[in-house]
């Protein structure tokens, strides 16, 4: 019973404890959760944005170059006069952007006139910079890089749509997806002669860019009609080059707004489709180029596993679990604490009521308590108490009762059935030790007429007078009882010799033959006594007692005798 | 093909349609078809006149025709289309069987041109007959008719030097080195001599010396023709290109030039595991009626083989194509030559 509160309580704590952690351990993922995605989402929109305006950066920085080579005397020189010194002036400075940037493939002079003929041409193979001369070089003007280019204004930059390069002879750019910027050279007249060409290595500067980007970034680049000219796997990309179409909005669904035109950015939450395993958080930003171009906006993202963001919550988790551990247990502790000062108070009242009729000592009741155990306690003090003292007064009782049913209630003495026990005892005891024993009876002479003359109240007196005296004449270990109305008996064990027996009678007789003040009138008061010996005049009670009485009868015969003579 | 590219914004998974709700006991035929050749209520018409049922399985490419076609010794299909050039290989593997013109009824409704077979050399082997023409489309010349006081009547149009830097081409090695044949007034623009190659290539750099640029996909084409004051046009989508111009407020025409244009022709044919030749020929019978060639012209934009094209005279000429000699020399030579190599450089080793 009390392992079963303390375990109940227990478990109700433990579990209450539980509960309330793990309820606000859940919440507070939850919340975090929501938090930690919406810091992400954003984050991935900044990170975008940031990029874009990197790219936007490099293209101005490239743009730069271009404008600066058309720019240059030796460009002019190259085309108008096919002056090697120019060419091979401009070919240098061609080789010093390109050594410190890796994302160009090539860089191109090509003459307005002879067909677009490449006049100065520096490719980049592998890790080396040629310069393309002689037959090598080829006729371009049938690229839009070429004719549109020719028709902008001195100042400003073409850029290609982004393709895979194709044009044969192209060294490291062959097969590359590149993108070309362009800018006219104009003569004195302000006519274009030629076009300054740079072919970008796309991969190469989202590498550079992407470089910084945390591990679990995904960078993805599409152009205005969503396909993909970036993606994680690269054999997503260039899809039209191929004959089919990879689009943006197959994959992002939600992007087509962006793609359309009709929102500048959009933040996703990609888990259906092929996402659906491994849920994406995705941002995707249209970055339009402030420049010549057929190929309109871009579409830049970025994208995190929603599980690698979720798992910044990981350390969070842990701690959550802790502490929900470290309240379970509390709460068991608390629990145990709590069940053992609520079933202590009970065992000990238990306890209390176990030794209630035993004798034992009972344990203290914690009655200075002031809680509803206290009250308890005190009242079942109470009860104790009550219940003592009413036992006591039973007792008290049942001994009287027994007094009563062994002794005479007139004078106090045994009556005849203790007398009978006690001799049955010394006899034994006698027979056992080879020893002696006495018995005496004492009869009051004349009593009858003492009641008849002076009262039933005086009678009770005398015998209650002749008690005493033959009571004050025995030793502590003898025995004197009454067995009738004025019969007396003694018992006298372990005597050494008839003759203490005669002795203890003569003193008897002599004690009763003293006058007895009764209410003042003195009272003359004679006995008859029979002594019988064990084992001299018997071997059991009952002889012993014939032999008494007949020796008592001899007695008061011969007092009667004696009064008469 | 590429001109399928007109025909890909259908659904383009391959799909088995149950359409019919004839008893289980009824025969079935079993479809390999384009999109656009089946339509469900074409089939539902053919399901409800013969009680059979018709399993349609789409393709989207050359490539899985031959696939699905070839996987289990063309056992799995009755009746397939197919275009004359492709045609050939399954000739040769023995996968299709000759069929009895008149087992087809419908075949006399067809235009004169799709009835001789002699016209039609890829339909035929050894005179016997292969395939039935279902489906064509022609390329065509598309000119400005503001730059043009008259419509141009050859090819040799797109070397016009008058038009330098307004003429468009598409990017294909095959069909550019085909031009160039014609050019040369080869008989067959499909078979280049060993003599030939030098001077279509000296043809083909003066082609890219005249051009403004190529395109790939019929949109790009029309954008650049519009944006760039382009004048002509080597029209590979045909006149899916000449509606894209017009409705872009584009005052084009469409000429067919004396060389006669470039055309694929898609045929059906029936399998050597076809389970019922009868009920096939039947198929195709049904597809050669007056209801499924209107699907197929008012629906999907493409000319049928009864009614006249709206573009053509009944005198022009179409060249069918057919395999080239070696595809692969006249895509690297065109890569080349696109690239800017001069002729001499396009023709090295």
């Amino acid at each position: 019973m009390r392992f079963g509160i303390a375990a109940r309580l227990g478990i109700v704590l433990a579990l209450s404890g539980m509960l309330s952690a793990g309820v606000t351990a859940v919440q507070a993922q939850r919340a975090s959760e929501t938090l930690l995605v919406d810091s992400a989402r954003t984050e991935l929109l900044t990170s975008t944005r940031v990029l874009s305006r990197r790219i936007t950066q490099v293209r101005e920085d490239i743009s730069r170059t271009l404008l600066a080579l058309a720019r240059h005397p030796a460009a002019l020189a190259a085309l108008d006069s096919d002056d090697p010194q120019a060419a091979t002036q401009l070919a240098t400075l061609f080789a010093l952007p390109m050594e410190a940037n890796r994302a160009y493939f090539q860089i191109r002079l090509i003459d307005a006139a002879d067909n677009g003929l490449e006049r100065v041409r520096i490719d980049r193979d592998d890790d080396t910079l040629v310069r393309v001369g002689g037959d090598a070089l080829q006729e371009k003007g049938h690229y839009p890089y070429v004719f549109d280019t020719l028709a902008l204004a001195p100042g400003e930059v073409y850029m290609s749509r982004v393709g895979i390069n194709r044009e044969r002879g192209s060294h490291a750019a062959l097969g590359q997806p590149a993108v070309q910027l362009a800018t006219p050279v104009v003569d004195a007249e302000g006519k274009p002669r030629g076009v300054i060409v740079g072919s970008v290595d796309l991969n190469g500067v989202f590498a550079l860019l992407a470089a910084d980007l945390p591990a679990d970034f995904r960078l993805y680049l599409a152009n205005s009609a969503g396909d993909f000219l970036i993606h994680p796997d690269p054999a997503r990309t260039f899809g039209f080059d191929k004959g089919r179409r990879v689009r943006l909005q197959d994959e992002f669904p939600a992007v087509q707004a962006v793609i359309e035109g009709r929102a500048g950015e959009s933040m996703i939450d990609s888990d259906a489709g092929e996402h659906a395993p491994t849920p994406l958080l995705a941002a995707f930003i249209a970055a339009r180029a402030q420049l010549r171009t057929d190929e309109g906006a871009f579409i830049l993202g970025l994208a995190r596993p929603r599980a690698t963001v979720l798992a910044e919550l990981d350390p969070l988790r842990d701690i959550m679990l802790q502490i929900v551990i470290g309240m379970c247990l509390t709460g068991i502790l608390l629990a145990a604490i709590l069940a053992r000062a609520i079933t202590h108070p009970i065992e000990v009242l238990g306890a209390a009521v176990q030794n209630f009729s035993g004798n034992g000592q009972a344990p203290a009741l914690p009655v200075e308590r002031q809680d509803e155990i206290g009250a308890l306690a005190r009242r079942f003090a109470e009860l104790r108490t009550q219940i003592g003292q009413q036992m006591a007064e039973l007792e008290h009782r049942r001994s009287e009762l027994e007094h009563l049913a062994r002794h005479d209630a007139l004078t106090g003495l045994p009556n005849r059935a203790l007398f009978d026990d006690r001799m049955a005892v010394a006899l034994a005891a006698a027979r056992r030790e080879q020893g002696r024993l006495a018995l005496l009876f004492v009869d009051v002479d004349q009593f009858k007429p003492i009641n008849d003359r002076l009262g039933h109240v005086v009678g009770d007196r005398v015998l209650e007078a002749v008690a005493t005296r033959i009571r004050q004449c025995i030793r502590e270990s003898d025995t004197a009882a009454r067995i009738g109305g004025d019969e007396f008996v003694v018992l006298l064990p372990g005597i050494a010799s008839a003759e203490d027996a005669r002795r203890v009678a003569d003193k008897i007789r002599a004690a009763i033959d003293r006058p007895f003040t009764i209410d003042g009138d003195e009272l003359a008061v004679s006995v008859s006594m029979g002594l019988a010996h064990y084992p001299d005049d018997g071997a059991d009670a009952t002889t012993l007692a014939r032999h008494a009485d007949t020796a008592m009868y001899r007695d008061k015969a011969e007092g009667k005798a004696r009064r008469h003579a | 093909m590429l001109r399928r590219l007109c025909l890909r914004r259908l659904p383009s998974l391959v799909l088995a349609l149950a359409l019919s709700g004839t008893a289980c006991a009824a025969e079935v035929l079993r479809v390999l078809s384009w999109p656009g050749y089946a339509d469900a209520d074409v089939v539902q018409a053919f399901e409800a006149r013969t009680g059979a049922r018709v399993e349609v399985t789409l393709v989207d490419s050359d490539e899985t025709l031959w696939q699905k076609v070839t996987a289990h010794d063309a056992a799995d299909y009755d009746v397939f289309a197919v275009n004359t050039a492709e045609l050939q290989r399954y000739i040769d593997r023995g996968l299709v069987v000759p069929i009895d013109p008149a087992a087809l009824p419908n075949l006399a409704a067809q235009l004169p041109r799709f009835r001789d077979p002699t016209t039609l050399p890829g339909t035929t082997r050894d005179d016997r007959l292969f395939a039935i023409p279902y489906a064509y489309a022609e390329m065509g010349l598309i000119y400005d008719r503001r730059q043009f006081e008259a419509p141009p009547q050859s090819i040799a149009a797109l070397w016009d030097a008058r038009l330098r830097g307004k003429v468009l081409i598409y990017n294909s090695g095959s069909h550019n080195f085909s031009l160039a044949a014609q050019m040369l007034g080869k008989g067959s623009p499909f078979h280049l001599d060993a003599a030939d190659w030098a001077p279509a290539v000296e043809h083909l750099v003066e082609l890219r010396r005249n051009l403004l640029t190529f395109y790939v996909q019929p949109e790009e084409s029309a954008r650049l023709f519009l944006s760039r004051g382009a004048a002509l046009m080597f029209a590979n989508y045909g006149t899916q290109q000449l509606q894209l111009l017009r409705a872009a407020g584009a005052d084009v025409g469409y000429a067919i030039p004396r060389e006669g244009a470039l055309a694929w022709l898609d045929c059906w044919v029936v399998t050597r595991g076809a389970r019922n030749r009868a009920l096939a020929l039947a198929w195709i019978d049904h597809l050669l009626g007056t209801g499924p060639a209107h699907v197929l012209d008012a629906r999907h934009g493409l000319n049928n083989t009864r009614d006249p094209a709206p573009h053509q005279a009944e005198t022009d000429r179409l060249v069918w194509l057919e395999p080239v000699e070696d595809v692969e020399r006249r895509n690297l030579l065109w890569e080349r030559i696109l690239s800017g190599d001069r002729a001499t450089r396009v023709l090295a080793p």
